[in-house]
């Protein structure tokens, strides 16, 4: 068997058995949570005995004592269930469901730490065995094992079946059957390859304008052969010897073949174009899909969540889900998760009411949760419904007005769309209690702005007493962009189809000027006007004469017309991000490639909206300029914090920065060795212990070198006995404190005391 | 036995004639003489020049060299280092300004004929880490060996932010040999 492995190149023996323990879970909890409503499927539990088994043998391979009992133990359980011998009741099947859990923690430990489960972990599986032989023998009935011989050749078989191709490939209920052998690529790979596909697909609309501009030249030839027809006419008029007569019908001659060769020639052009287009948008289309994968990879763990988040709750419900099989983009299916599990939890803790009073209320106790997919005018719909008590929009309103957000008179004209939309508000939170599970005011906004991340859109319809249901609208695909070309100071930006409510040309004379703000009137709307490179900080903006291209952007319920320089052209873009080195560039969401191959950017249309709201509430853009300047005169003393440590290094500079110090951060000695000699501080705040060059060796060598000598050095650490103590300041340290200081004044105080106060 | 035959035949007896005297020993000495140890000492260098300075990066990080193009302007940024983006076979890579980096734009100022334009755009590359930069001179790979590396003139040896780990003398040009620790490390603070 050995062999057969060995042709999984590059993946040990471990790799193999954490890929099956990866495979069956979804199976084991899946299949949990439908036992729960049909204790006594036969299926169910074949598919449970099947999967534990498989674990077994998976884990006896590769010698996990640990995975091995646990595995053995439901393995039994199933079996006795199988037999009749006990019904799998919510207790029972909660202590499978931690069995899972042990699994998956097992698996998920590293290659170091799987000692621990043989030796201090054995005793947490010596319980759960235990447990598991409770509800057998609470059953009365012995637990008779298979034959072991009998096991172990199946062992061999399902040992093949699940190394050779695809561990879910064990059809369970909840589990997409895909009939396919799956090769393991790496994101990366995948990434480059749709770049190079978005790159053909957006070079093979080259040649369609290619192919016209040569049509042109046939236009010629036959304006040519019209001269060419009355200059014939013309020499039998006035030179009746033919010599000339002959001379210019065999140009014509001539012509008329180049003209004929021409066509010909365009044909097999045209058919080329189109040959390369088809294929290239194949190849696209087939990149596209390799990044592709069916709903159910992300949703596979909520049955199991709704059920144990239900039970928690006390309430009944029943997760079902619609068109697990639709496609979804890698990058979208990742974004999607966190929403879809804040709007599930948001279902169970708002919506769905609990038994009796949904008894009382005629409905079924058991609450209905559906999570429907489906592609539909080439976007994604994702639909999250609850058959709970809905919103009550006489409360939505009373918050409202409770919050300050609106007057009564304004609520009370609200209508129920937008009424809902308040519930996207950050901090607007329909709940009183904070509960463990939602209401503590970060919600919907959340789902909202994750969507929003993946380009989206969200909606909330209602009817109290019956029903949520939230709408969520998403690209298939966050690589390819439609968008519309501007020039922006002679540099080519890229503004989203979907963002833009009109573009226009304004003539310079009906754009009118009130208190120094433009603005001109569109469909009786005065409408505001900015230029979009005086918001992107370009200088030299150079306002345009004649007609002003504008295009008119939309969202949080106001309108801006931003003045370009030139609209370019509207195409689909291929995008690329920006190197993540260079942070968030304000206004910029990504980059791309235009036909010719030089580089544009993308607008990120709510950041550029928001800088226009800042610019209009804050005044000029100019006197926040000068504002700016006035405050970056006054430089601020510079500290350097090494350690290794994210947390403790982003709480350093939160204590530093709110007391008005400048902050840099190093990850650890050799990092901020580094930095030391290329910035300008004033002092320096490490950690002892760190990877590659602790704090010691550090402060040595800042304390060395003949130009930081007399840079300040403080040692920061957990460390609090004398002789580390008396180790950091022989090494040159100018102070030693505990981490125990962040907590009190101490930390501020001693930085004071070494370097003064932020601005001297 | 064959092969002497062969040589019989032939008209001069060339590849019979006998070993001249002292050639075995010769070669014996040759090949039993140790490999030259120095392997280890001996790098080879991507010499460039920045207007009127030459330079030198490791040829292991140097990725490509392409023809000089227009970077696009990234909005906001008040830096001189960052250029902008730039397309390099069909990736986007950041542009950065090395000799404002490096203070040899100021130093430039005063030479006479500093309005040479940059001609080529240099990538380097460490890991996922790629930035590209324009030069005026590429000239391409040359071996050295590190003994040969001289120290730093006094006026660069103060300065605190010194990029130069020693000077190279090539073609009558003093080269400054580059630490590129120390310049991947300010590019990615640079850059954000």
């Amino acid at each position: 068997m050995n062999k057969d492995y060995s042709d999984l190149s590059g993946l040990s023996m471990l790799d193999l058995f954490r890929a099956e323990v990866e495979g069956q879970l979804p199976i084991l909890n899946n299949s949990l949570v439908e036992l729960e409503k049909d204790p006594r499927s036969p299926q169910l539990l074949e598919s449970l005995m099947r999967s534990a088994h498989s674990l077994k043998g998976a884990a006896r391979i590769v010698n996990i004592g640990a995975a091995v009992d646990t595995a053995h133990a439901m393995e039994d359980c199933f079996v006795a269930a199988q037999k009749g011998g006990m019904v799998f009741n919510a207790g029972a099947i909660d202590i499978m469901l931690r069995g899972v859990d042990l699994l998956a923690r097992i698996a998920g430990a590293a290659e170091a730490e799987l000692a621990f489960w043989d030796g201090a972990g054995r005793e947490e599986i010596g319980r759960f065995v235990a447990e598991c032989g409770k509800p057998i023998t609470d059953a009365s009935a012995a637990p008779s094992a298979r034959p072991p011989d009998a096991a172990e050749s199946q062992l061999a078989e399902n040992l093949n079946l699940s190394a050779a191709t695809r561990p879910e490939k064990t059809q369970a209920p909840g589990t997409v059957e895909t009939g396919d052998s799956v090769l393991r690529v790496t994101a990366e790979n995948l990434t480059r390859l749709l770049g190079f596909a978005g790159e053909s697909l957006v070079a093979s609309r080259w040649l369609p304008p290619f192919v016209r501009s040569l049509a042109r030249l046939k236009q010629t030839h036959i304006e040519t052969e019209r001269l060419l027809e009355r200059a014939s006419n013309l020499a039998a008029e006035f030179a009746p010897d033919n010599r000339l007569k002959e001379v210019i019908a065999q140009v014509r001659a001539k012509v008329a073949h180049t003209r004929e060769f021409l066509a010909a020639r365009l044909v097999d052009l045209d058919q080329f174009d189109r040959m390369t287009a088809n294929l290239s948008h194949r190849i696209y289309g087939e990149a596209l899909s390799c990044r592709m994968r069916p709903l159910a990879d992300c949703a596979k763990i909520f049955p199991r969540m709704v059920r144990d988040l239900s039970r928690a709750l006390g309430k009944e419900a029943r997760l079902e889900i619609v068109g697990e099989t639709t496609e979804v983009d890698r990058d979208i299916l990742e974004k999607l998760e966190a929403p879809l599990n804040h709007l599930l939890r948001n279902a169970l803790d708002h919506g769905i009411e609990p038994p009796e009073e949904r008894r009382l209320l005629g409905k079924n106790p058991c609450g209905a949760i559906r999570i429907e997919a489906e592609h539909r005018a080439g976007m994604l719909i994702i639909s999250v419904y609850d058959d709970g008590r809905g919103i009550d929009l006489e409360m939505v309103r009373n918050r409202i007005i409770a919050r300050g957000l609106a007057n009564g008179e304004t609520a009370g004209k609200l209508r129920e769309s937008e009424l809902l939309e308040f519930l996207f508000l950050p901090g607007f939170s329909m709940r009183d209690r904070v509960t463990e599970l939602s209401g503590r005011g970060v919600g919907l906004d959340v789902v909202q702005n994750l969507i929003r991340e993946a380009r989206g859109s969200s909606r909330i319809f209602s009817r109290a007493g019956c029903y949520t249901k939230v709408h969520l609208t998403l690209p298939l695909s966050l690589s390819v962009l439609r968008s519309l070309i501007v020039e922006i100071a002679g540099e080519a930006y890229a503004i989203p189809l979907a963002r833009i409510r009109r573009v226009l040309k304004m003539p310079v004379n009906k754009v009118e000027s009130t208190e120094g703000r433009q603005h001109f009137l569109f469909n009786n709307e005065h409408i505001g006007l900015v230029v979009a490179a005086q918001v992107l900080e370009i200088e030299d903006a150079v306002i345009p004469s004649g007609e002003i291209p504008v295009v008119l952007l939309e969202g949080n319920g106001r309108c801006y017309g931003v003045a370009v320089d030139r609209f370019c052209a509207e195409r689909e873009l291929v995008v690329h991000p920006l190197d993540p080195r260079l942070g968030k560039v304000p206004n910029i969401s990504a980059a791309s490639l235009q036909l010719d191959g030089s580089p544009l950017l993308i607008i990120d249309v709510d950041d550029f909206m928001q800088t226009i709201e800042n610019l209009v509430t804050t005044g000029r853009m100019r006197s926040v300029r000068a504002g700016e300047t006035d405050e970056k005169s006054r430089i601020a003393k510079k500290v350097l914090v090494v350690d290794d440590s994210l947390t403790v290094r982003e709480l350093q500079r939160k204590l530093l920065e709110s007391n008005g110090y400048a902050v840099d951060a190093a990850v650890d000695g050799m990092d901020g060795w580094n930095a030391v000699r290329l910035g300008q501080y004033n002092l320096i705040v490490t950690d002892i212990d760190m990877p590659r060059m602790d704090g010691i060796e550090l402060t040595t060598m800042v304390k060395k070198d003949i130009r930081l000598h007399n840079l300040p050095v403080m040692v920061v650490s957990y460390k609090d006995r004398e002789e580390d103590r008396l180790r950091g300041l022989a090494a040159g340290a100018d102070y030693y404190l505990t981490k125990a200081s962040f907590h009190d004044e101490t930390y501020i105080s001693s930085v004071k005391d070494l370097i003064g106060e932020p601005y001297s | 036995m064959t092969y002497q035959s062969s040589g019989r035949t032939h008209r001069d007896g060339l590849l019979d004639r006998p070993i001249p005297p002292g050639q075995c020993d010769e070669y014996a000495r040759l090949v039993a003489q140790p490999e030259q140890t120095d392997s280890k000492e001996r790098q080879s260098l991507f010499i460039f020049s920045l207007n009127t300075e030459w330079f030198g990066l490791p040829a292991g990080i140097v990725e490509e060299v392409v023809d000089d193009r227009m970077p696009h302007s990234l909005p906001h940024r008040r830096d001189t280092i960052v250029k902008g983006i730039v397309n390099i076979r069909g990736q986007l890579v950041v542009c950065v300004s090395l000799s404002e980096m490096l203070g040899s734009a100021a130093a430039a100022r005063v030479m006479p004929d500093a309005g040479i334009s940059a001609s080529r755009l240099l990538v380097i590359r460490r890991e996922h880490f790629r930035v590209a930069f324009a030069v005026t001179v590429a000239h391409g790979v040359e071996p050295y060996d590190t003994a040969s590396l001289l120290a730093v003139p006094s006026t660069l040896a103060a300065a605190s932010r010194k990029f130069t780990r020693g000077m190279l003398d090539w073609n009558g040009h003093a080269v400054g040999c580059l630490n590129e620790d120390l310049l991947f490390h300010a590019l990615e603070r640079g850059l954000s």
